[in-house]
C-alpha cells in the first residue's frame, strides 16, 4: 500500500527509526470475576470465535423493535478466555478517519480479573514504509492508538465500571496509558547508551515517546530506555521471559499512573469537603439557601468518595496479585533494568494511606451530615417557637377582640333600647316622664287613667328592649359558633409539680411535640398532648393541652388549652385538667 | 516552588550566544506576556510579576511551527494531564521545550512551578533582568517575524488568544474583527498517519494470570 498518506501540517526530522516495531499499549483498569464474567457474556463467548460488532451505546427503547447505531463498531474475536480470569482478544477497529487517511488497524486485548488490560500490535507500514519506521511518525500512531482504545474498551466495559472512570478521569477517553515499544533494530546504535542523552536530536526524539527525564540502559545486546511513559526496548532476540518481564514492568507503571490520578482525585475531593465546611459556616450564620446546598453537597460528596473507596479496594487487591507474580519471577539480566517490585510497593503503600483519607473524609462528612442535621432542628426549633408565640399573640388579640366585641355589645343593647323608645314614641307619641305617677303612688292616692297607660307603656317598652336584646345575643352567639371553631384558653399555674409524676403522667399521653429549650440556667420543657385518645378527658371539648415547665426548678409555668366549643366554661376546663394533675400526684 | 538567581551573566551580552530559534522563542515569551498583559485581562501589574503559563506557550510554539517561524522545530503528539485529571494530547515541540530549558540554564528565563486547585502543576516563565538586555539586541527582521503572525492577514487587527480548559479543553487563535480565518490552532488535535498493523498475541498470557 504505496499510496498511504498523512495530514501531518510540518516536515519531520525524523532521526531515529527501530525495525519492526511492536506496541504495547497497558493499562489498569477496576476489574474482578464478575466485572470479568460479564464481559465475557457480552462477547458472546459461548457462540463460539465468530466475529462480535460491538458499541458503546445503551439501549434506551426496550420496547422499540428496532435499534439505530451511529456506525462506528468494533469487530472482536475471542481466541482464548477462562470465563473467571482473562480473555484474549482480536479487535478490528473501524472508526472513519479523514479523507486520505488509512488506517488498517488490528490489535490484540488481554484482559485479566487482576484489571490489567493490554492492547498489543506489530506495525506492518506507517505512511507507505516498512521495516525501519520513525519514532516521529510511531508517536503519531500511538496518539491515535491511545484514543480508538479507549473507545474500544470503553464498548465492553460494564455501566459501573464506567461510572469508575468517570469519577477518576472526568473524561475518560483522555486517561493516561503506558506504552511499551519493541524494536528489532535502531538505526544509530551507540555503544556507550549515554550517547543517546546528546541534549539534541537523538534525546529529543526518545523524549517525544518516552517524557523527559528518560534513562538508558545497555543489557548484553540490548538497549531499553525507560521514561515517565513508557519503556522502548532495542530487542534483537525478544523471548517469551523478556516480553513478561517488559509487561510485567508496563503493568506496575500503569497502575503507578492509575494510582497518580487516583490521588489527585483524592486531595481534590478533600478541597471539595473543606469548601463545604465554607457553606456550613453560611449556613450556621442563618442562609437557609446554604443549609440546603449543603445537603446536597455532602450528598454527592459521600457518594462519590464512597466510589473512590471502592476503587480502592479494587486497586489493593490488583497490586496484591501482581506483586505476587513478581514475588514468583525468576530473576534474569533484564528482570534488573525492569525493577518492578520496588515501584509495586511503593503503589500498595500509596493505596494504603488512601484508605486513612477516604475514612476520614467519610467520618468528616458523616459529623459535617450530623452537624447540619443539628442545625436544620435548631432551624426548626426557632420556627416553631415564632409559631408559638405567633399563636399566643394571635389568642391575645382574640382575647382583646371578645372585650371589643363585649363592649360592642353593650353599646348595641344601649342602642336598641333607644331605638324601642323611639318606635313606641312614633306609635304613641312621646311618654312624659309625669313626675306626678311617682308622688301619686308616694302619697298613695292612686293613679288616673293616664298615668296608668303611661306607665303600662313604659313597662311594655322595657319589655321590648329586654326582647330584642336577648335575641341580639342569641343571633350573635349563633353565628359566633359558626366563626370560630377553635378557642384558646391560657393559664399562668407557677406552682410546684412533681416531674417524676408528670414524666409518668405524659407516657399514656399522645404526645404531638415536646419542645426543650436552654434558657440561662434553665430547662424550659412544653409538651402538645392530643386529648382525642385521652379516657379521662376525651368527653370535654377540648383538642390540644400543652404544659411549660422549669425542670431545673420543677416549676409548672403555663398551661395551654385548645377548646372547639366557645361557650366552654374555661374556668371549669382548667379546673378538670388541674384535677387530673392533682390526682396523678404531679400538682400538690 | 524555586527561582534560579545565581551567578551574574553581564560578560554575555551578546546575542550570538544564542541560535536564530532560539531568538524567536525569547521574544515570543516577552511579546505572549505583553500581549496577554495587553488584552482583555489587561492589569497594571509591573512586567516583572507576569509569568507565561507553559501552555499557552506551547501552543503558540506549534503556532508558529506551522507556519513555518522555527527552522529546526517539529512536533508530536504528546499526551500531558491537565491539571492532574484527563489526560489530552497537544501536538508539543520537544525542540522548544528543549530550547526553553537551555534560556533556563542562560539564566535568560526564569522558571516557576505553582500548584493548581486540581492538584496538578503548572510550570510558567518569565524574563529576567539578564534576558531584557539581550532582548533589546534580538535583530529586527526576527521581531517582525515574530509580530507578522499575530496579526489579521485580512484585516492587520491583532489576534486574540483565548484558552479554555476544561473537560473539553480549547485553545484558539482568533481575529475579533473578521469572519475569515486562516489561523485554525489545532494543537489539541493529534494529526493522523496511515498505518497497518497485525495483532500480536502475547505468548506469556497464562503466565499473567495463571
Amino acid at each position: 500500500m504505496s499510496d498511504l498518506q498523512s495530514n501531518v501540517k510540518d516536515e519531520l526530522s525524523e532521526i531515529l527509526f527501530v525495525k519492526n516495531p511492536k506496541i504495547f499499549v497497558i493499562e489498569w483498569l477496576p476489574f474482578d470475576s464478575n466485572q470479568l464474567i460479564e464481559l465475557n457474556h457480552k462477547l458472546d463467548i459461548e457462540k463460539g470465535s465468530r466475529k462480535t460488532l460491538l458499541t458503546g451505546l445503551i439501549d434506551q427503547s426496550p420496547d422499540s423493535p428496532t435499534f439505530q447505531s451511529k456506525g462506528k463498531h468494533t469487530k472482536v474475536v475471542v481466541k482464548d478466555y477462562s470465563l473467571d480470569n482473562y480473555v484474549n482478544l482480536e479487535a478490528i477497529i473501524d472508526i472513519p478517519e479523514q479523507e486520505g487517511i488509512v488506517q488498517i488497524e488490528e490489535m490484540a486485548i488481554f484482559v485479566s480479573k487482576a484489571g490489567f488490560v493490554v492492547y498489543s500490535l506489530s506495525l506492518k507500514e506507517i505512511d507507505g514504509k516498512n521495516t525501519f519506521m520513525s519514532l516521529d511518525k510511531l508517536s503519531r500512531v500511538v496518539a491515535d492508538l491511545s484514543q480508538d482504545s479507549s473507545v474500544l474498551i470503553d464498548s465492553l466495559l460494564t455501566e459501573f465500571q464506567r461510572k469508575f472512570l468517570k469519577i477518576i478521569f472526568g473524561n475518560p477517553i483522555h486517561r493516561p496509558k503506558t506504552i511499551c515499544y519493541v524494536g528489532e533494530e535502531i538505526n544509530i546504535k551507540h555503544d556507550d547508551v549515554n550517547d543517546y542523552l546528546d541534549g539534541e536530536d537523538c534525546e529529543i526524539e526518545l523524549n517525544q515517546l518516552l517524557g523527559e527525564g528518560h534513562k538508558p540502559y545497555k543489557v548484553n545486546n540490548d538497549l531499553i530506555f525507560k521514561g515517565t511513559r513508557g519503556s522502548i526496548s532495542i530487542i534483537e532476540d525478544f523471548t517469551e521471559d523478556k516480553e513478561f518481564q517488559m509487561i510485567l514492568w508496563g503493568i506496575q507503571h500503569a497502575i503507578g499512573s492509575f494510582v497518580d490520578s487516583f490521588m489527585s482525585r483524592i486531595w481534590e475531593l478533600y478541597d471539595q469537603a473543606n469548601s463545604t465546611k465554607d457553606i456550613v459556616e453560611e449556613a450556621v450564620e442563618g442562609n437557609t439557601e446554604a443549609l440546603n446546598r449543603v445537603q446536597e453537597h455532602i450528598t454527592i460528596l459521600t457518594s462519590t468518595i464512597s466510589v473512590v473507596g471502592q476503587i480502592q479496594e479494587f486497586l489493593k487487591e490488583s497490586c496484591i496479585d501482581v506483586l505476587g507474580r513478581c514475588r514468583k519471577n525468576d530473576k534474569t539480566v533484564l528482570s534488573e533494568c525492569f525493577d518492578v517490585e520496588k515501584s509495586l510497593i511503593t503503589s500498595q503503600n500509596r493505596i494504603a494511606e488512601s484508605e486513612k483519607i477516604i475514612n476520614g473524609l467519610l467520618t468528616e462528612l458523616e459529623g459535617l451530615r450530623n452537624y447540619i442535621a443539628t442545625l436544620s432542628e435548631l432551624q426548626m426549633r426557632k420556627m416553631s417557637k415564632v409559631m408559638t408565640q405567633n399563636t399566643k399573640s394571635m389568642n391575645q388579640v382574640l382575647q382583646a377582640n371578645t372585650r371589643t366585641g363585649g363592649a360592642i355589645d353593650m353599646i348595641e343593647l344601649i342602642l336598641a333600647g333607644s331605638i324601642i323608645l323611639e318606635v313606641v314614641a312614633f306609635a304613641i307619641g312621646e311618654i312624659s316622664s309625669d313626675q306626678t305617677i311617682f308622688r301619686s303612688i308616694l302619697d298613695g292616692a292612686g293613679l288616673d287613667k293616664d298615668q296608668i297607660a303611661t306607665l303600662t307603656l313604659f313597662i311594655v317598652s322595657i319589655f321590648a328592649w329586654i326582647a330584642i336584646v336577648v335575641y341580639l345575643r342569641w343571633s350573635k352567639n349563633r353565628l359566633e359558633r359558626k366563626a370560630l371553631k377553635d378557642f384558646f384558653i391560657t393559664m399562668t399555674v407557677n406552682k410546684k409539680i412533681n416531674i417524676q409524676k408528670l414524666d409518668d403522667y405524659m407516657k399514656d399521653k399522645e404526645i404531638l411535640t415536646k419542645r426543650v429549650e436552654y434558657e440561662h440556667n434553665s430547662v424550659m420543657i412544653t409538651y402538645v398532648w392530643d386529648i382525642g385518645k385521652d379516657a379521662e378527658l376525651k368527653d370535654l371539648d377540648l383538642e390540644h393541652v400543652s404544659f411549660t415547665y422549669n425542670e431545673t426548678n420543677s416549676l409548672l409555668i403555663s398551661i395551654d388549652i385548645e377548646t372547639s366549643k366557645v361557650e366552654t366554661d374555661q374556668k371549669a376546663l382548667l379546673e378538670i385538667i388541674l384535677s387530673d394533675m392533682r390526682k396523678s400526684g404531679i400538682l400538690d | 516552588m524555586f527561582i534560579d538567581e545565581n551567578s551574574s551573566n553581564e560578560n554575555k551580552s551578546d546575542i550570538s550566544i544564542l541560535t536564530r530559534d532560539q531568538q524567536i522563542l525569547l521574544y515570543t515569551i516577552d511579546y505572549m506576556i505583553k500581549w496577554v498583559k495587553g488584552g482583555d485581562h489587561f492589569l497594571q501589574i509591573p512586567e516583572e510579576r507576569t509569568w507565561i503559563k507553559e501552555l499557552p506557550l506551547w501552543a503558540v510554539i506549534y503556532y508558529q511551527i506551522v507556519k513555518g517561524t522555527y527552522e529546526t522545530y517539529d512536533y508530536a503528539p504528546t499526551s500531558i494531564q491537565f491539571f492532574g485529571r484527563s489526560s489530552f494530547t497537544v501536538n508539543l515541540s520537544y525542540e522548544g521545550v528543549d530550547d526553553i530549558e537551555d534560556l533556563r540554564e542562560l539564566e535568560i528565563i526564569d522558571k516557576i512551578r505553582l500548584s493548581t486547585s486540581q492538584h496538578g502543576f503548572v510550570t510558567a516563565y518569565r524574563i529576567t533582568e539578564y534576558g531584557n538586555k539581550l532582548l533589546v539586541l534580538i535583530p529586527e527582521d526576527v521581531k517582525d517575524e515574530v509580530h507578522g503572525l499575530f496579526y489579521c492577514k485580512h484585516c492587520k487587527t491583532h489576534l486574540n488568544f483565548l484558552m479554555n480548559i476544561g473537560d473539553e479543553p480549547e485553545i484558539k487563535i482568533d481575529c475579533p474583527e473578521c469572519d475569515v480565518s486562516d489561523f485554525e490552532l489545532s494543537f489539541l488535535k493529534s494529526e493522523d498517519v496511515s498505518y497497518i498493523s497485525e495483532p500480536y498475541f502475547l505468548r506469556i498470557s497464562k503466565k499473567l494470570v495463571g
